[in-house]
């Protein structure tokens, strides 16, 4: 065989990989040459015989357990458990997340259970608590009656056949009361009970005395079955006034330090919705009706509170868990719509969100379930150009990211935020910037909260609120790029004067106690405030979620146009004289009560909803492999393109 | 493919459904890669796990300057050859075969194929991992993966021409090899 001018030609031949004058010259040159010839058959033979090997498969839990793995890497980073960013399913995920009805998804993806957590004992003992403190916080000359309809109720009511997944009485829950007079209509007061049959049955989203209402929520689409009056006349605690007769359920999970510090109390104030029961955890409830059965020596009440405390306890000892929050609130179908938004909004501490009732009606089904989800995207990731086929080299994990380093404005230590993102306009859209910007300004607003009291977080949140750094999708790139870097200079002074004037504000506390003041003593003005509703409703659009933008739309305010950064004033306040040797205490504001909530005459009287939101502080649980999952089906390459002489 | 940079932005901000979509979607073929680098499938099981972890870990150290895949495979290999050299000194098929009294790859069973075509598939592997691993790497990519000779170099860090020379010799290398299996075919 004469010699090629590389012998490495036949092999680059094989693969198509010689250029075009090389390629001719290999034909030329290989005509006459058979040895050269039998040479390539045998390479094609051996490429053809390694292409055509049975392809290695991995098994279908594969991904979860990597997962799973990754997770534990994560959260064990430390040495040490730390509050889950990344959320377990101690149940085995749910992976693509629950559909609308609830049922399995039909081709699941591995993941964690961002969705439904279905802890059956747990949650069913909840919503029995639940249902008691209701029945005992309202006024009635005979508890045991209330009790008994609570307890019946529980015993008879029956979920459809099409009822979504979600937390149920097991027998256990139900076993824990007394049952008592059978008299009683067997789903007066169940709450799911009423709401599943309503929706079961198909009912037609109403509103009161038959007008249709739009609202994605729902809240006052279902309509309850007609109770009947009760017996003995005694009020029924689910019973409105108005001419709706709503509840609704939520099941939420924070971080453990959320609930420390009373997270979910301060969305509601936040909201102007008033807490109709305190917050006390459960546990404090069964203490209160503890003390009114040593009162009244009502032998029937005590059985079964003792007995549902006996269920909290046996499952926080059997979990580790802190026994849930309860909030039972009143508020109108948009102020619950806020406060849904607020918390699907908040990816820092609040980790799920179940609403139940579940959808059987389709307006209900876009806020059935708020999980985690709903990706919120990182800000580092550039996009790469087109057909760039570039090799990224394994580099060494670089240096955490966020370090604490001293605030310049004082002695607070503030979080470095990582990198911004490079603003490249011709590489980077629009859309990619706007997101990184609310990134930042969401992680700036997060390392301010860590550290500051409690009972200047709900100020200092309202003054970061103002702080939008979101510019029209219309506008030219450099405007948008400028519009971002100038919103962020600007969060940057403005965290730097807030945090002194908290400082101020901290340093000047009485000794006896912090009462919020009617006005915030931190004002921050602007050229052009911002609506917080109409906000939500863009990030919501930005995140390709119609029904939260829906609810923000609905209020009714014009998408606003900001053609440069808003001019801030931030207005200091005195600072108080402090108290004689006054000492700074640690006191949650106290908690709006029906008497504070501020009078809404300018708006047309809403229909007002009773709402039960169950407050759990998260807790990393014991490794459990999940069960069973069916990946989507696996990308394989295709076989090398030998072309052929 | 096309919304893998979504998914990689999701994963990274703290949505590990996203990442999993990711591991659904190179498993099996970064596993069917890796298996006949390191020869044994509970190894390479071990080390696409391992990879993946990583992966998820440095997620924010990737750049977006070449495809994830690209990326992901790098870690993998780079896994491989730290595994490796913690390895016993690599014996041959035979030797191994006395040792364990089991094939370094276990065939399993599979009813449900051909017996010739078992065993012809077992030879194949046999003679692949009696190659080198400078050798054995360049053709797994190239023929496993489908590679481009500029992939492989940028993934194993080579110029082209060596790469191309490598290919070259592991085919020939491979083709002694299997010189019966291949008769037996023709």
């Amino acid at each position: 065989m004469s010699e090629l001018p590389n012998d490495t030609w036949i092999s680059a031949y094989l693969d198509g990989e010689l250029t075009a004058a090389e390629r001719a010259e290999f034909e030329r040159w290989l005509v006459g040459q058979p040895d050269a010839q039998r040479l390539l058959e045998e390479l094609r033979a051996v490429s053809q015989t390694l292409q055509n090997l049975p392809r290695e498969t991995l098994e279908p839990d594969f991904a979860r357990r990597v997962l799973h793995q990754a997770e534990l890497s994560v959260l064990l980073a430390d040495g040490k458990p730390r509050d889950a960013v990344l959320p377990f399913s101690p149940d085995g995920p749910s992976l693509a997340g629950n559909s609308p009805d609830g049922s399995a998804a039909a081709a699941p993806s591995p993941g964690v259970d961002w969705g439904r957590w279905s802890r059956p004992l747990l949650w069913s003992s909840l919503a029995a608590a639940a249902a008691l403190l209701i029945a005992f916080l309202t006024p009635s000359t005979e508890p045991h009656s209330s009790l008994a309809r609570n307890t019946q109720t529980f015993e008879v009511a029956e979920a459809p056949a099409d009822a979504p997944e979600s937390f149920d009485v097991d027998a256990d829950g139900a076993s824990a009361f007394a049952p008592r007079a059978a008299s009683a209509p067997p789903d007066h007061l169940a709450k799911e009970g009423m709401l599943r049959k309503g929706a079961a049955e198909g009912a037609m989203p109403r509103m009161g005395r038959g007008a249709v209402h739009e609202s994605p929520l729902g809240v006052n689409s279902v309509e309850l079955q007609a109770a009947p009056a009760p017996a003995d006349g005694e009020a029924d605690p689910f019973e409105d006034a108005g001419p709706l007769s709503q509840n609704l359920v939520v099941f939420c999970e924070v971080t453990p330090r959320a609930a420390q510090e009373n997270y979910f109390a301060q969305v509601l104030t936040r909201n102007q919705v008033a807490v109709e029961s305190g917050r006390s955890p459960a546990r404090e409830f069964a203490a209160q009706a503890a003390e009114v059965r040593d009162e009244s020596g009502q032998e029937n009440l005590e059985r079964p509170l003792a007995e549902t405390s006996a269920v909290q306890a046996g499952a926080e000892g059997a979990s580790g868990m802190e026994p849930p929050a309860v909030y039972i609130v009143e508020a109108s179908p948009q102020q619950l719509e806020n406060v849904l938004a607020e918390l699907q909004n908040d990816h820092t501490d609040v980790l799920t969100v179940n609403v139940d009732p579940a959808p059987q009606v389709p307006a209900q089904q876009e806020l059935t379930n708020f999980g985690r989800g709903y990706a919120e995207p990182a800000a580092q990731v550039a996009v790469p150009a087109a057909g760039a086929d570039a090799v990224q080299s394994y580099a060494e994990p670089a240096p955490a990211a966020a370090s604490t380093a001293p605030s310049p404005a004082g002695n607070i230590p503030v979080a470095q935020s990582p990198p911004a993102p490079p603003l490249n306009a011709s590489e980077v859209p629009i859309q990619l910037r706007m997101e990184s910007a609310n990134r930042l300004r969401g992680r700036a607003q997060n390392q301010i909260r860590s550290q500051i009291p409690v009972k200047d977080q709900q100020r200092l949140y309202s003054a970061l609120e103002d702080l939008s750094t979101e510019v029209p999708a219309e506008a030219p790139d450099e405007a948008a790029a400028a519009g971002v870097r100038a919103n962020r200079s600007v969060n940057a002074r403005a965290r730097q004067i807030e945090l002194e004037q908290l400082r101020q504000i901290a340093g000047a506390l009485p000794a006896e106690g912090y009462q919020a003041p009617a006005t915030p003593e931190l004002t921050v003005t602007q050229d052009q405030p911002p609506d917080r509703a109409a906000n939500i409703a863009k990030s919501a659009r930005s995140r390709g979620e119609p029904a939260a933008a829906a609810a923000g739309a609905a209020v009714g305010q014009p998408d606003r146009r900001f053609a440069k950064p808003w001019q801030y004033q931030v207005e200091s306040q005195p600072a108080r004289a402090p108290a004689p040797g006054a000492q700074q205490q640690a006191v949650a504001p106290p908690l709006p009560t029906s008497a504070d909530a501020p009078a809404e005459e300018s708006r047309p009287q809403e229909p007002r909803v009773k709402a039960v939101f169950v407050i759990q502080a998260a807790q990393v649980p014991a490794v459990n492999l999940p069960a069973d999952q069916t990946p989507a089906p696996n990308e394989a390459p295709a076989p090398a393109a030998t072309p052929s002489p | 493919m096309s919304d893998e940079p979504q998914l990689i932005r999701a994963s990274l901000a703290g949505d590990s459904a996203s990442f999993g979509r990711l591991v659904c979607r190179y498993q099996d073929r970064l596993y069917h890669t890796v298996v006949h680098v390191v020869g044994s499938r509970e190894d390479a099981r071990d080390l696409v796990q391992d990879a993946f972890v990583q992966a998820f870990l440095r997620l924010e150290s990737f750049q977006g300057a070449s495809a994830f895949y690209t990326w992901l495979y790098r870690i993998a290999l780079n896994l491989s050859l730290s595994w490796k050299r913690k390895q016993r000194p690599i014996q041959s098929v035979d030797q191994a075969r006395e040792v364990s009294g089991s094939e370094p790859i276990d065939q399993g069973a599979r009813p449900e194929q051909n017996l010739d075509q078992d065993e012809r598939a077992g030879q194949v592997r046999r003679a692949l991992a009696q190659l080198s691993d400078e050798h054995r790497q360049v053709l797994v990519l190239r023929e496993m993966e489908g590679a481009s000779y500029e992939t492989i170099a940028a993934m194993l860090e080579l110029p082209i021409g060596t790469v191309r020379s490598r290919l070259h010799r592991a085919r020939l290398e491979l083709r002694d090899q299997l010189r019966e299996v291949l008769q037996e075919k023709g």
